[in-house]
C-alpha cells in the first residue's frame, strides 16, 4: 500500500487544496435548515474570502443534504450536513478548505518509515 | 395480518450478505444459502483471530528476541531477568524490532542486562 507521504504544503507556499464545494440543500426539508440559514447568511462573503474556490449551490427537493468536496488531486468527499446548526455547517466547510486532499482510509498500520534501519540490518554474518 | 409480498426485500437481504463474502471461494460468493454460512465463519474467525494477533505477535517477538540474545550467548529467560533487574522497560515488541534493524543498539541492551546478571 502506498504510504501517506506529508505533503510539505505550506513549507513555501501554501496552496489551498480544496478546488470546488457543491452545497446541495432542499428548500423545504427540516434537515436542510441549518444549510439554507448559512446559504442565506455565509455563502456569499465565504465565496468571496475564497477566489481559488468555486461554490456551486444546486437544490435537490426531498433530499438531505449535504455538501459535496473536489480537490486539486481529484479525490471528492461528500458530508452530510443533516440536522446541523449553522455553526455545524460551517464548521465542516472550514474543516474541508483546510484538508488535504488525500482519501480517508484506514490504515493497516499507524506507522510508517522510509528508513527503518539506522545501524543496518541484521544478517546471518553479523556476529559470525 | 394481510398478505405482503416478499417484494424487493429479499433481494436486498441477500445483496448485504452477498457483499461481505466478496472474495471467498466457489460458490461462496456468489450463492446465497452457501454464503451465509461462510458468512458466519468469517464473522466468527474475525472476531476471534482480533484477539488471537495479540497472542501470536508477543510469541513471534519472543521467538526473534530468543533468537537475538542467544546470539550474544544469553537465553531469552536471563535476557528477560536482566533487564528487569537493570530497569530497562523494554517492550517485546520494541527488543524485536531492534534486534532486527539496529543490531548493535541491541547488542548494548544484551550487555546492561548481562552486567546485572
Amino acid at each position: 500500500m502506498a504510504h501517506l507521504a506529508p505533503m510539505n504544503n505550506g513549507c513555501v507556499r501554501y496552496i489551498c487544496q480544496l478546488k470546488r464545494l457543491t452545497l446541495q440543500y432542499c428548500k423545504n426539508g427540516g434537515s436542510s435548515r441549518g444549510i439554507r440559514e448559512f446559504l442565506s447568511e455565509t455563502v456569499a462573503q465565504f465565496a468571496k474570502e475564497n477566489p481559488h474556490l468555486t461554490v456551486y449551490v444546486r437544490q435537490r427537493p426531498g433530499r438531505h443534504p449535504r455538501i459535496v468536496a473536489e480537490f486539486l488531486s481529484g479525490n471528492s468527499r461528500v458530508v452530510s450536513v443533516k440536522n446541523m446548526s449553522v455553526e455545524e455547517v460551517a464548521g465542516h466547510i472550514s474543516l474541508l478548505r483546510t484538508s488535504s486532499g488525500i482519501k480517508t482510509v484506514k490504515l493497516a498500520k499507524p506507522w510508517h518509515t522510509d528508513n527503518p534501519s539506522i545501524q543496518g540490518n541484521w544478517t546471518p554474518f553479523l556476529y559470525k | 395480518v394481510p398478505r405482503v409480498k416478499a417484494g424487493t426485500t429479499r433481494r436486498a437481504r441477500h445483496k448485504a450478505v452477498l457483499a461481505t463474502t466478496k472474495g471467498h471461494r466457489a460458490a461462496r460468493s456468489s450463492r446465497y444459502r452457501v454464503a451465509k454460512e461462510s458468512m458466519l465463519h468469517a464473522l466468527d474467525y474475525a472476531t476471534r483471530h482480533r484477539k488471537l494477533k495479540k497472542r501470536q505477535n508477543r510469541a513471534l517477538a519472543i521467538t526473534r528476541i530468543n533468537a537475538a540474545a542467544r546470539e550474544h550467548g544469553l537465553s531469552y529467560s536471563s535476557l528477560i531477568n536482566g533487564l528487569k533487574k537493570a530497569e530497562i522497560t523494554l517492550d517485546r515488541k520494541s527488543l524485536a524490532d531492534l534486534s532486527i534493524r539496529q543490531p548493535s543498539a541491541f547488542a548494548k541492551v544484551v550487555a546492561s542486562a548481562k552486567a546485572e546478571l
